[in-house]
């Protein structure tokens, strides 16, 4: 597959360099998304990063200040009424009168696209909703309004669902019932794109993520490839800790205590840790890779930016030429690079279709000089920068460019950001310990020891 | 089409639409009782107290009306020595007529020709400003819990031409105020001849009233309704308030129509009641005072009479209607519907 075959329509949604001002207020800035068709999309920020917002321009809901939108392929807002019969939606919370039936509400809009009522009869079904269907919404809990809300948007038939915060207010038996739908319409080969603060659901749900902050996308990818392409702590026990402990922390490692056992953090190559010990004849009982789950990874992401400070106030500087990427090899290389443990392919349609192939995971670090974090660049031992060689792209996501596909594409940057983001690799803040330990060949220590399905996912969408 | 339709079964089903239907049906049930408490005689008591009153009259009058008359026509008199323009209307000063002291039952001419409009009921009665108001509180209350429930911009997921969103709740307003109204005011009308009919009253109405007076009364009131059905929800896609809607119309009602217009008589020519009355009845009167001194050193006022022209009425209530349509179309197009 080559980076030409991948159309436009291979995206459910696309956008780039999407603005939305409020007043003084950038709400939404300069924002690329790419979201895959089939699968299910999460879109990730924290509060009032634009989510909403952008669900919102994509819906028409609201204007935009500047930028491009796809959706199903067609530009929006322009021809929205031609691929709205396509897309189902819930922005916010579900929104039906309070007197209307849950099937009246529902038999309203199958009217207005023309549907005949046994549509309804059969969302309701689907949903779980028959034997409420005549209940007057106002009586509903907070889970049933939500399943109505997905009742009404799967009378379409859509091939594209958008779920804003679809788990918002939600008890656990709500949030499981929702989740499962979510998931259902996704294996059944929808697109479900679901916007969240909550990243562990949406690591529960979502095949591919778009994480962003401050209006502006800060990484896309897989799931797993955002959270396993990423160093991450080591966890080793060894008869004597201490000792092991000077002799990682004198090889450059950034070494803590836990008890009996001792965490390397911000490892991209294990090896490299075994090596160090056996080179004093220190050999590990055991190793632990803790993967980084979708919420240190965001935590770590717009840790350089700071949530709550305008990062995106400041203008962007545009790279000097020649000026060096992030994991850029020597040689230039004007095609997009490549994902995990790129090879560099020579030419640049062999290099194409290895991004499109395994759609490497792209990490936009804000345009913004990010916070220094010397306690990362101490980290990282010379020659493996972390994350570096490992498909983490450092760029400003401003100045993406509009090839496609963009998750295998990597922005220039002004250098300060392209050296601070580098140098900062993966490091959990203070205080956040990384999850989900997996066992690691120590030797092999590469994180392509673990399964990937948002590649599966996202090479399936595609056709 | 069908999206029009649509809207119509979701006006027709809107607890609100009901919440209104309900109060026109208590003013109906009101009116026709009121009617009826007037058409039965009151007690034996209260007639003897009513003759008395008139009685008490007649011989004030027989004792002292020729010497109050002539007091009048002196007084006038010594007045327009000083200023012939004077005229204390002395003619005025007439004997005690019975029905204006003792109970006397209604006809219906006599409800018609009382109310000064050719109807007794909501648009061609009494009150199409009213009928007007009440259009406007159900257009706000329709399309304001379309913003507050958040509704519309999901129904704007679904039909995202936002013009065609937009006129089509217009003309439903329209059509669904003007309905209601209509059925109020056949109600009123046909519950008034009823009970003139089962109290034995005279029914009648003298030849072509129906078809000359009724019928254009009653055209004449249904636009005022359609038009304030559709400015009320045109001004609701721009404040996407019901209540907003609601206290303004409370507002200028209470502050303009009835603070401001006294203090400034003239204003009257302007007001949305006045307009409305001369647009349904073919033109409307107010007066306003002219105070002068005069030549010989007195200040004296007369009341000058003016007349809203029904060709006033209609640009006036034109105008604003159009202002509102457009700047709610304005308002609802650009802006971001939550």
């Amino acid at each position: 597959m080559t980076l030409d075959s991948i159309s436009r329509r291979s995206f459910a949604i696309e956008t780039r360099g999407l603005k939305k001002m409020y007043g003084k207020r950038v709400a939404v800035d300069g924002l690329d998304m790419n979201v895959p068709l089939g699968g299910v999309h999460g879109f990730l920020g924290p509060n009032g990063s634009g989510k909403t917002t952008t669900i919102r321009m994509l819906l028409g809901l609201t204007t935009c200040d500047g930028g491009e939108m796809n959706l199903l392929g067609k530009p929006v807002p322009k021809q929205l009424t031609q691929v709205i019969r396509h897309v189902g939606a819930v922005v916010e919370q579900p929104k039906f009168f309070a007197g209307f039936t849950a099937r009246f509400s529902l038999e309203l809009q199958a009217d207005v696209m023309g549907l005949p009522h046994n549509k309804v009869d059969e969302v309701l079904e689907q949903t779980g909703l028959t034997d409420w269907a005549d209940d007057k919404y106002r009586t509903f809990s907070l889970g049933m309004k939500q399943r109505l809300a997905i009742a009404a948007a799967l009378l379409k038939d859509p091939e594209l669902l958008i779920f804003d915060e679809p788990t918002n207010g939600l008890d656990p038996g709500g949030i499981y019932e929702v989740r499962e739908a979510i998931r259902d319409l996704g294996r059944a080969g929808r697109t479900v794109l679901i916007s969240s603060h909550l990243l562990a659901e949406v690591e529960q749900m979502a095949d591919t993520v778009t994480i962003i902050a401050k209006g502006r996308t800060l990484a896309e990818g897989s799931v797993n490839e955002i959270t396993g392409n990423r160093s991450s702590d080591l966890e080793i026990a060894i008869r004597d800790p201490a000792t092991a402990r000077l002799v990682l922390t004198h090889a450059g490692f950034d070494v803590r205590s836990e008890g009996r056992l001792i965490v390397v953090h911000g490892v991209a190559d294990p090896a490299n840790v075994g090596r160090a010990l056996a080179a004093r004849n220190m050999y590990v009982d055991h190793m632990v890779r803790r993967n980084p789950d979708l919420e240190s990874v965001f935590l770590d992401l717009t840790d350089g930016i700071g949530i709550g400070e305008m990062a995106i106030d400041v203008p962007d500087a545009p790279p000097p030429p020649g000026a060096k990427r992030a994991g850029e090899a020597d040689h230039p290389r004007s095609g997009p690079s490549l994902g995990p443990n790129d090879t560099a392919p020579a030419d640049s349609e062999a290099a194409a279709e290895s991004a499109a192939g395994s759609r490497s995971a792209t990490v936009l670090a804000p345009a913004a000089a990010p916070r220094s974090n010397p306690a990362a660049a101490q980290a990282a031992p010379s020659g493996s920068r972390p994350g570096g060689t490992e498909g983490t792209r450092a760029a400003a996501a401003s100045s993406a460019p509009s090839a496609r596909p963009s998750t295998a594409q990597v922005a220039p940057a002004s250098p300060s950001t392209v050296i601070e983001a580098s140098a900062r690799g993966w490091v959990p803040p203070p205080g956040h310990s990384a999850s989900s330990g997996h066992s690691v060949d120590a030797a092999a220590g590469s994180h392509r020891a673990y399964p990937d399905s948002g590649l599966r996912s996202i090479e399936d969408g595609g056709e | 089409m069908r999206l029009l339709m649509t809207e119509m079964r979701r006006l027709s089903n809107r607890q609100a639409i009901h919440f209104i239907v309900l109060i026109l049906m208590i003013l109906v049930v009101g009116l026709c009782a009121a009617l009826w408490v007037s058409i039965n005689p009151p007690s034996d008591a209260d007639l003897q107290t009513q003759e008395q009153a008139f009685a008490a009259a007649q011989s004030d009058w027989d004792a002292n009306g020729m010497e109050m008359m002539e007091a009048c026509v002196n007084e006038e008199a010594q007045l327009q020595a000083i200023d012939p323009t004077i005229d204390k209307n002395c003619e005025e000063i007439q004997p005690p007529v019975r029905d204006d002291y003792v109970w006397a039952a209604p006809s219906w001419d006599d409800l018609l020709t009382g109310h000064g409009l050719g109807g007794v009921g909501f648009l061609s009665g009494f009150a199409p400003w009213l009928a007007g108001a009440m259009a406007i509180l159900m257009a706000a209350l329709f399309v304001g819990d379309e913003f507050s429930s958040g509704s519309l911009s999901a129904w704007l997921t679904i039909e995202p031409r936002r013009t065609r969103v937009y006129v089509t709740k217009l003309v439903v307003c329209g059509i669904g105020a003007a309905v209601l109204i209509l059925l109020a005011d056949f109600m009123t009308t046909i519950g008034t001849w009823l009970i003139l009919k089962i109290n034995g009253q005279p029914t009648g109405v003298p030849a072509g009233y129906w078809t000359d007076v009724y019928i254009d009364q009653l055209v004449g009131g249904l636009f005022i309704v359609v038009l304030g059905a559709i400015a009320g929800a045109a001004l609701t896609f721009i404040v996407r308030n019901s209540m907003a809607i609601i206290v303004a119309v409370v507002g200028y009602i209470v502050i303009v129509e009835m603070i401001v217009a006294r203090i400034i008589p003239s204003l009257q020519q302007v007001l949305l009641s006045d307009n409305t009355l001369a647009y349904v009845a073919g033109s409307s009167d107010y007066t306003t005072q002219s105070c002068a001194t005069a030549e010989t050193g007195l200040y004296l006022c007369s009341e000058v009479v003016h007349t809203v022209s029904r060709t006033w009425a209609t640009s006036e209530l034109g105008i604003l209607a159009v202002v509102a349509i457009i700047a709610g179309w304005i308002f609802f197009l650009r802006g971001e519907v939550k």
